[in-house]
């Protein structure tokens, strides 16, 4: 079967180790955003693992999905850096909130 | 730079196929032996023959702990520091005594719950051999779980873009056309167990990934306890329970008896309506400091969370009760428990395993679908065919045979032989790589097929001879007649199919149809229709599949005379 999109191993690279890493940023960042947020850490913790696989899947279609090689690698690390930012903005900010009221 | 940007239909199309390709060898044989495992226990049992009928469960009120207490006081070393005795259970009559040793090995023995003495049994692999491949290839640490999930989620992908890709989802769930040309067939059949098996399929795969998770994925967990450090696993289990941990003590070194048992294990059958507890640990025995745990049976629930009571280990005091988890815990508890399905009854255990065989049907169909497109769409045969065509053989056709000499080790291997489950795994391991070596090495793949198809009915039919002469007592089991089953609808397959379908075809276009075809279409539906037969008995239940066993060798005998007799009527008619 002929390929319909260009580059095949890169976008399986940006599959496999790039989708590990946005499925990584975005459980940080939506465990740590939760616990600073109020909630439960064990709640954070179970979202997230019931949600991690379908992050995962979702961005191993988005790598062969997308129109070029750069925006499948893009979409992935965007995903990824914005979870990171989240895991370290957020309990910054609400501490900062809780000193302020 | 980029040309005019390929539909999302026909990339998704294209990703199904090779997703399906990369993981479909190993998911076939994750869903086989999952399937397998469903039936663990039995499979246990089969294997274990020696292992005497106790029905422990008929007489809830003579198991006795202090027996079984007294046997492991008389026989582990002293400086083993806890017991864990799991009870009988609704598909088990026997109970089992682990411990781990000074050098943390873990050990575990078979134990009779009402006299406490230890059950002499061949040492086995068992059906906890399938279990334990299903999740994680049967390998210590984290690499085989690593490696399932990563399957898992391209499973889950290649079933999301075969959504993506299908527009007639009620016409490909009833549409097979047997008569078609054979590429159509296996489409049909793909589309059909793939379809009807669709919201099993999908559970399944996401049940399984989010059980695996937490293993290869811990990172937002960690981030959720990034206060505790290295110890974030055990903060997430102390969390989950609104009423904390569960007290533990270190040992004082103090010498002191332990409290009799048999009384804290009445005491937690009555406050559970007479349910037999499934779990008693304790801690530290015979020490100032010992500990008893009580976990409530589990049998017949989906959320696996059992009530456990915490005992003084010397005066037997209750000092902590652990009841519910924290709410969104348990829905990963439910889905985990649909998943493993230890709480159905015999009719959806029986559903369940006919999904897990579908899921397999489903990938093996796939499998072959795209090294027979993509040898026609490249008439010279492209690399890649060829390839996944040869694989194909030793993955899908060498599993099953692989499974059954796993099987037939179990008897014919020397009870007393030294790390004798190894050696069962070592047989079931170096069939299947030589089943993968044959397929690869044979001229013709199709030959290669019809060979592995012909030892596996071989090993199917003669798993019942093996049983009964090795069996030292009882009558013929169901395991077996499982086997006789498949091997039966395999024989037709590789004697009837194809003549079969030349038959129908010949007829269809007004010719003669030779003796020899006749009789192979003939012989087709009787090893087809018998197998079902069995199998569905099988599914029905002992009794039930001893009657059809009858049944179907009574129809076949039937069957044969008129397969022999309109044969030979049409041979001797003029042809036109």
């Amino acid at each position: 079967m002929t390929a319909p999109v260009e580059r095949v191993a890169v976008r399986g690279l940006a599959a496999v180790v790039g989708g590990w890493l946005a499925t990584s940023g975005y459980a940080q960042g939506l465990a740590v955003s939760a616990v600073a947020l109020g909630a439960a850490p064990s709640s954070a913790a179970m979202v997230v693992t019931l949600t991690a696989c379908l992050v995962y899947g979702l961005a191993l279609l988005w790598a062969f999905a997308a129109r070029s090689v750069w925006r499948a690698w893009g979409g992935v690390l965007a995903v990824y850096g914005v979870g990171l930012l989240l895991a370290h903005a957020v309990p910054v900010v609400s501490g900062w909130l809780e000193g302020s009221l | 730079m980029t040309s005019a940007a390929p539909s999302l239909t026909r990339v998704m199309a294209w990703l199904h196929g090779w997703l399906g390709v990369v993981a479909g060898w190993l998911l076939f044989a994750v869903f086989v032996t999952g399937t397998l495992a469903v039936y663990d226990d039995e499979i246990d049992a089969w294997m274990q023959p020696e292992r005497p009928v106790l029905q422990a469960l008929a007489h809830p009120e003579q198991i006795s702990i202090d027996r079984i207490a007294e046997t492991l006081r008389r026989d582990l070393p002293a400086t083993v520091d806890q017991w864990i005795i799991t009870l009988p259970g609704e598909r088990r009559d026997f109970a089992t005594a682990a411990w781990f040793t000074p050098d943390g090995q873990f050990q575990l023995r078979q134990i009779n719950p009402i006299s406490g003495d230890w059950l002499e049994t061949r040492q086995t692999a068992g059906g906890d051999f399938f279990f334990r491949f299903h999740y994680r290839l049967s390998m210590p640490g984290v690499f085989g779980k690593a490696l399932i999930a990563l399957v898992s989620v391209v499973m889950l992908a290649a079933l999301l873009a075969g959504i993506v890709i299908h527009k007639r989802f009620f016409r490909d769930m009833v549409t097979f056309r047997p008569r078609a040309a054979e590429r159509r067939v296996w489409l049909d059949g793909h589309l059909l167990v793939a379809v009807l098996f669709l919201p099993f399929h999908l559970l399944i795969t996401y049940s399984g990934v989010v059980m695996l998770s937490d293993a290869v994925m811990p990172s937002g967990v960690q981030a959720a306890f990034a206060d505790k450090g290295t110890a974030w696993r055990a903060g997430w289990m102390a969390d989950l329970y609104p009423q904390g941990p569960l007290p533990s003590r270190a040992a004082l070194g103090i010498k002191a008896p332990l409290v009799s048992l048999d009384p804290l294990l009445a005491a937690a059958r009555q406050a559970d309506g007479g349910r037999v507890p499934r779990l008693v640990i304790i801690e530290h025995p015979g020490d100032q400091a010992a500990l008893v745990q009580i976990h409530q049976s589990w049998d017949g629930q989906i959320n696996r969370d059992p009530q456990i009571w915490v005992h003084d280990g010397v005066s037997g005091q209750v000092l902590a009760r652990r009841d519910q988890q924290r709410g969104l815990h348990q829905a990963y508890t439910v889905l985990a428990g649909l998943h493993r399905m230890a709480f159905a009854d015999p009719w959806l255990r029986a559903m369940m395993a006919l999904g897990g065989l579908a899921g397999a049907a489903m990938i093996a169909s796939g499998l072959i679908l795209f090294a027979r497109k993509s040898s026609r769409s490249q008439p010279d045969g492209s690399r890649s065919a060829r390839f996944v065509a040869r694989g194909n053989v030793g993955a899908l056709a060498g599993l099953g045979v692989a499974v059954l000499a796993f099987l037939w080790s179990n008897r014919l291997l020397p009870v007393d032989l030294p790390a004798r489950p190894w050696a069962e795994v070592g047989v079931f391991a170096a069939v299947w790589l030589l089943a993968v070596v044959h397929g690869c090495v044979m001229p013709s793949v199709g030959r290669a097929w019809r060979q592995q198809g012909a030892v596996f009915v071989l090993l199917a039919l003669g798993l019942p001879v093996v049983d009964w002469i090795s069996r030292p007592i009882g009558d013929l089991a169901v395991l077996p007649l499982v086997a006789v089953g498949f091997g039966a609808v395999v024989l037709a397959v590789i004697t009837g199919w194809r003549p079969s379908r030349l038959a129908v075809r010949t007829v269809q276009k007004g010719g003669p149809v030779p003796l020899s075809l006749v009789l192979k279409r003939r012989m087709f539906i009787l090893w087809g229709a018998g197998g079902g037969l069995i199998l569905a008995g099988c599914l029905w239940g002992w009794s039930a599949a001893q009657g059809t066993l009858l049944w179907s060798l009574l129809l076949s005998f039937i069957a044969l005379v008129w397969a022999v007799a309109v044969g030979l009527w049409r041979s001797r008619m003029p042809r036109q």
